[in-house]
């Protein structure tokens, strides 16, 4: 995320002042992030979801602006804390349970260092492809995932948004990342 | 020695390219329109110290259920209450039946979040990540905290929306009353007495005639699309008919600033103070956004 003229925080605050263009300004930078995370950790079964929540996060952005404490955190992760809370209790007043995954010791050793040609992913259905492959990873390595791929934030944002240790999220992601390397087509074996 | 999980890898920008390739815009236009018009109409209510109502993108089917279900248990309370035996006025039967439901169902305790997000105990463990089986699963009775730790509980914990109460303030009693008429079927006979329910006005049935016609012409106010408007307006789309949010396409053009849009339903004679289901119009989230160049497109006035 390219912070933009103005910083997060001064957006948040010009908004809590009245300002009535700034909120807008703030909700232009991170709405396609925000929105895709939430859509992709609800999944394709309650992808229906994802606009009320969606919105419900921005609501409570703008509810609670006063909240926000630049020096405890970027505004990037704050809103991913806000949303990754919307979605959980989505599941929770749905009843949903979150499979818990079993975690594969050769998974951690695959690094993927060299660029592929699949790291441009020009059609249509490869990238429906690549994002069914995202929606079906376990929850937890799905949203590191999402939030360190498509939201931008560090592994010490994620660790603090998901509230686990640095070396568990960067577990998740190599896990992902791993599984994610197996399941598309045509991928090379990156530890081959 | 870099860190190798620090930097983007292929597959990262892999996804990140195809969540690109697959980007709705006009869907987000339709959601920042929706977002910022919300959080607009919500601050106007602030100002103007009116209860703020948390509006919905979309009402929750459950929620109608749940209305149509309070008023239909409701009228049959109310038509049982004579074949029983008198125990005080009919007034003092009657009355508190629907209330006291109504009021129970937006009183009744929610689920309360707890700290830890719902997870099974670790199943099968095996040495291969489980991609293809579906991450989650429907468990009735899991409430349990799990070995995987909870969400952060950020500075919108406390934030909790109460949807069934509501879904029951907002339901319409027309709507709630007809979808609950399947539930008082067998007691149909106790309204046969009753006085037809008044017409709706020819305006209202217009206005409510083609509602996806009315959801495009949102859908193309707010995403700037002016000859979609002006095409659909053309084959008779009423310019003041609300769509599914309960706004007016003037209402979606003006939130997401689509000053041309604005000032070419204004041009068609849309309403400025057609009010929403939050109760404001136009004129009022134009007050509130105090924007010169819509205010001019619109005709009003920008405050002091």
């Amino acid at each position: 995320m390219e912070p933009g003229p103005a910083d997060d925080a001064d957006l948040l605050r010009a908004h809590g002042g009245g300002d009535r263009h700034a909120f807008g300004r703030l909700y232009d930078r991170y709405d396609r992030q925000c929105f895709q995370f939430i859509r992709r950790t609800l999944g394709p079964a309650h992808a229906e979801a994802a606009e009320d929540l969606h919105q419900d996060t921005w609501m409570s952005v703008a509810a609670h602006a006063g909240a926000y404490d630049a020096r405890k955190s970027s505004f990037a992760t704050w809103l991913f804390a806000i949303a990754r809370n919307k979605v959980w209790d989505h599941f929770r007043k749905q009843k949903v349970a979150v499979l818990a995954t079993g975690e594969d010791d050769a998974a951690m050793r695959v690094v993927d260092t060299g660029p592929t040609p699949f790291e441009w992913v020009e059609t249509r259905e490869l990238a429906l492809t690549l994002v069914a492959a995202v929606e079906a990873l376990p929850l937890v390595q799905r949203e590191t995932f999402v939030m360190f791929a498509q939201g931008g934030l560090s592994l010490d944002e994620i660790a603090g948004v998901t509230n686990v240790g640095v070396e568990t999220t960067k577990s998740r992601l190599r896990y992902a990342r791993s599984a994610l390397r197996r399941i598309m087509p045509g991928q090379r074996s990156a530890n081959g | 020695m870099d860190e190798p999980d620090t930097a983007l890898e292929p597959i990262d920008r892999a996804y990140a390219n195809a969540e690109a390739l697959l980007a709705d815009d006009a869907a987000r236009a339709q959601r920042r329109a929706r977002v910022l018009g919300e959080i607009a109409r919500t601050d106007a209510a602030r100002r103007a110290g009116t209860p703020v109502r948390t509006g919905r993108s979309m009402m929750p089917s459950g929620g109608w259920l749940a209305a149509a279900g309070v008023v239909g248990l409701s009228l049959f309370v109310a038509t049982q209450a004579p074949q029983r035996p008198p125990i005080a006025t009919p007034a003092a039967r009657r009355a508190p039946a629907a209330g006291a439901l109504v009021a129970d169902a937006a009183s009744a305790p929610t689920q309360k979040s707890t700290d830890h997000p719902p997870v099974l105990p670790k199943v099968a463990t095996s040495n291969a990540p489980r991609i293809a089986a579906a991450p989650l699963l429907v468990a009735p009775t899991a409430r349990s905290g799990g070995p995987m730790g909870g969400p952060a509980r950020g500075p919108d914990a406390s934030v909790e929306t109460d949807k069934a109460a509501n879904a029951v303030t907002d339901a319409r009693p027309e709507d709630a009353l007809a979808a609950a008429a399947p539930v008082v079927a067998p007691r149909a006979e106790a309204f046969a007495a009753s006085p037809p329910p008044p017409p709706r006005s020819a305006a209202v049935s217009a206005l409510r005639a083609a509602p996806s016609q009315a959801d495009r012409l949102s859908a193309a106010a707010a995403a700037g699309r002016a000859p979609e408007v002006e095409d659909l307006l053309a084959r008779g789309t009423p310019v003041d008919a609300r769509d599914a949010d309960g706004d007016t396409a003037l209402m979606k053009s003006v939130v997401a600033g689509r000053v041309k849009t604005a000032a070419l339903l204004r041009g068609r004679g849309a309403s400025l103070d057609r009010k929403n289901r939050a109760g404001l119009s136009v004129r009022d989230v134009a007050k509130a956004m105090d924007d010169p160049d819509m205010n001019q497109a619109l005709g009003v006035k920008s405050p002091p």
